[in-house]
């Protein structure tokens, strides 16, 4: 494969971070909505231990896409793959069945470890990110994984701000509109690709 | 003698048809209360308001004090009430107990109601006196209180206000909308249905009234929403509609939610109810004042689940009428759509909804058929006129009112001597609209939420992207070949 020049190579981290950090904000949030906790997110005293559980759940399961990323690249990246997909759908059924077998009465520990387990799927939009930018070097990808995953909490944090703001009415629709522009961002990928 | 025939006829068949027509002008009710008005307040517990009612000072009574009907609170569990604070005398609010619906549940405990220091933090933690709430114990001592009354919800005021107005609620928590309910589910549209006349009181203009989003097509009723101002013009013209909410809340602290001054929401209220009783229309009305949720204040009674619902946190209800008990404590079970129960059953309308129709109806608060030793079943007006009133229903507190002796206000003499009273001061009573065979009016809730709005549209997102990323993630790989 051609090596890219520097400038090139920059600006394809940067696009790297910035289609990362939609995505992951988009799925993490649509995955928290369809399991009602996002809801929480609009009450400022309840927003604090879903926000850290997100935090937590972000650092986490950025370490473990990154060292799966550089074990995959190294080893059998195929089996990689598939093993970070089952690890993010067995965390995302855990807090399925915790919230459901609770009835949503738990305490704010509990609410931080669901917000955590939601964020697991965040490592499979890593990898999948890292593939289609092609970010090999370890160094790259733990900068490229660490930069989105901060973007991420702040697209969730503005997005908690302005549900709030707006009174905690209409949130499917703004989870639809970052959706809107996570898809709008993957067809734009999609067309710089063709024209490669 | 042909003629003389044909004229009582005439006047026979006039006497049938009279009745029938003026029913279908004049709604007629079951009861002597033709207006009923709701007045909803903010974030107030029983034991927070009514823990140590009435003694005062605490632990010192008087022979009135002593003869004074003590409801379910802290006054018999003295273990519990050391393990809460006293608001001082000259202090009105509390920091803001932690509100939501995982606060509450925690407070709540499955029951065991022991974790609101935890939950809601230690300022739940609190209970007032008289210094701050006579006005409340002196209405509660004239009048009627319930001391089994819950919020339909543990949660925050989007469920616990829809129950108050819809007897279900499509939202756990305050979120939405969307869903949103349709106005025929609700107790506006029973009450159009009927012809029974209805109006909306709130502070400013019809969209200050936050519940209109979550109700579908209230916006052809914007006439009926109106402000504070208008209630005291049609409640002195006598042309108040038959039910009225008036709602205290707004972002100015009539409503007593922490961390407002409680005195500036009591004296609001005492305001109101000085309006009534001295309104054309006090003889025929009726007065349900309620708190919304529990705001996080501690409770010692686990609500309990009814027809399925886990109610809520036990919350204040105060009955002012002519014909409301003197010094009465209703042990009934209630909530928030037991007051649309007794409105469908004054009215004669069918239960709103199931829920609504298995409630028992409140009607042990009142007396509509016994005679008082004066001959009289309505009582006359009682103002409470001793207190530091604002001169309008829109203030600011001024340090005298924030200085007065409102301790010094409670007990008041009460309007009947207790020992001629011609009923009980306290009991309850078990008869819901289903044992009447009255109907159901909605046999089955729902909610509306569009498609755009709904979990599939969220889902098709995803999926969507799902899609496109397989597609872009081929398409760099075929790039890169």
């Amino acid at each position: 494969m051609e090596e890219d020049r520097p400038g090139k190579k920059v600006a394809r981290l940067v696009d790297a971070i910035f289609f990362s950090s939609v995505q992951e904000s988009f799925i993490a949030l649509a995955l928290g909505y369809l399991l009602s906790v996002i809801y929480l997110i609009g009450d400022t005293r309840q927003l604090t231990p879903l926000l850290a559980g997100i935090i937590a759940g972000t650092i986490i399961f950025t370490i473990v896409s990154t060292l799966a990323g550089e074990f995959g690249r190294r080893k059998f990246a195929g089996e990689t793959l598939v093993i970070v997909i089952l690890l993010s759908i067995s965390a995302y059924i855990i807090a399925d069945l915790l919230v459901f077998h609770t009835g949503y009465q738990f305490s704010d520990l509990f609410l931080a470890v669901i917000g955590a387990m939601i964020i697991s799927p965040v490592m499979l939009v890593q990898q999948y990110s890292q593939l289609i930018f092609r970010v090999n070097r370890i160094a790259s990808k733990a900068t490229v994984s660490s930069i989105s995953s901060v973007l991420m909490i702040v697209i969730i944090v503005l997005f908690a701000f302005v549900y709030e703001k707006g009174g905690q009415t209409m949130l499917s629709e703004k989870v639809e509109v970052i959706g809107t522009i996570s898809i709008v961002l993957t067809l734009i990928e999609i067309g710089i690709i063709r024209r490669l | 003698m042909k003629y003389l025939i044909v004229l009582i006829s005439i006047l026979v068949i006039l006497t049938f048809l009279a009745p029938a027509v003026n029913a279908s002008v004049t709604p007629t009710t079951k009861t002597p209360i033709k207006h009923v008005i709701n007045i909803f307040f903010e974030n107030h517990t029983f034991d927070n308001f009514f823990g140590i009612y009435p003694e005062n000072p605490p632990g010192n009574n008087s022979s009135l004090n002593l003869n004074i009907s003590v409801p379910l609170n802290l006054l018999s569990n003295s273990s519990l009430l050391s393990k809460l604070s006293q608001i001082p005398p000259g202090t009105f609010s509390t920091a803001d107990p932690i509100e939501g619906y995982l606060p509450y549940h925690e407070d709540w405990n499955y029951g065991l109601m022991n974790e609101f220091a935890a939950g809601s933090g230690k300022q739940s933690m609190t209970y007032f006196t008289a210094s701050q709430v006579s006005p409340l114990w002196d209405l509660a001592e004239q009048y009627s209180i319930a001391d089994n009354y819950f919020a339909p919800q543990i949660s925050e005021s989007a469920p616990n206000t829809l129950y108050y107005l819809a007897g279900f609620s499509p939202v756990f928590n305050d979120y939405g909308p969307p869903p949103n309910i349709p106005i025929n589910e609700t107790i506006f549209g029973e009450m159009n249905n009927y012809h029974i006349s209805w109006g909306v009181y709130v502070n400013g203009t019809s969209k200050n009234f936050d519940m209109s989003q979550y109700i579908s097509g209230i916006n052809n009723y914007s006439s009926n929403i109106n402000s504070w101002g208008n209630f005291t013009q049609e409640l002195s013209n006598g042309t108040l509609p038959s039910v009225s909410y008036v709602f205290s809340q707004d972002a100015n602290g009539y409503d007593m939610g922490a961390p407002s001054n409680i005195l500036k929401g009591e004296l609001w209220l005492l305001m109101l109810i000085n309006s009534i009783e001295t309104s054309p229309i006090w003889n025929s009305t009726a007065v349900f004042i309620t708190w919304d949720d529990p705001g996080g204040y501690y409770d010692q009674v686990s609500p309990p689940v009814f027809d399925g619902v886990q109610l809520g946190m036990r919350l204040p209800l105060i009955v002012v009428s002519p014909y409301a008990k003197e010094n009465y404590v209703s042990n009934t079970l209630m909530t928030h759509s037991s007051i649309l129960s007794f409105i469908d059953y004054n009215w004669n309308m069918p239960a709103l909804n199931h829920f609504v129709s298995s409630l028992p109806l409140p009607l042990d608060m009142f007396n509509f058929n016994v005679p008082y030793a004066n001959g009289m079943i309505a009582r006359g007006p009682i103002r409470f006129n001793n207190f530091p009133l604002p001169d309008s229903l829109e203030f600011t507190l001024n340090s005298s009112q924030l200085q007065f002796n409102y301790s010094s206000q409670f007990p008041v003499t009460p309007q009947i001597e207790f020992s001629s009273l011609p009923y009980e001061r306290n009991g309850s009573y078990s008869i819901n609209l289903s044992n009447l065979n009255a109907g159901i009016y909605v046999r089955s809730d729902y909610s509306v939420t569009p498609f755009a709005y709904s979990p599939y549209a969220v889902v098709l997102f995803l999926l969507i992207d799902a899609i496109l990323l397989f597609v872009l993630l081929r398409r760099q790989k075929n790039g890169r070949r």
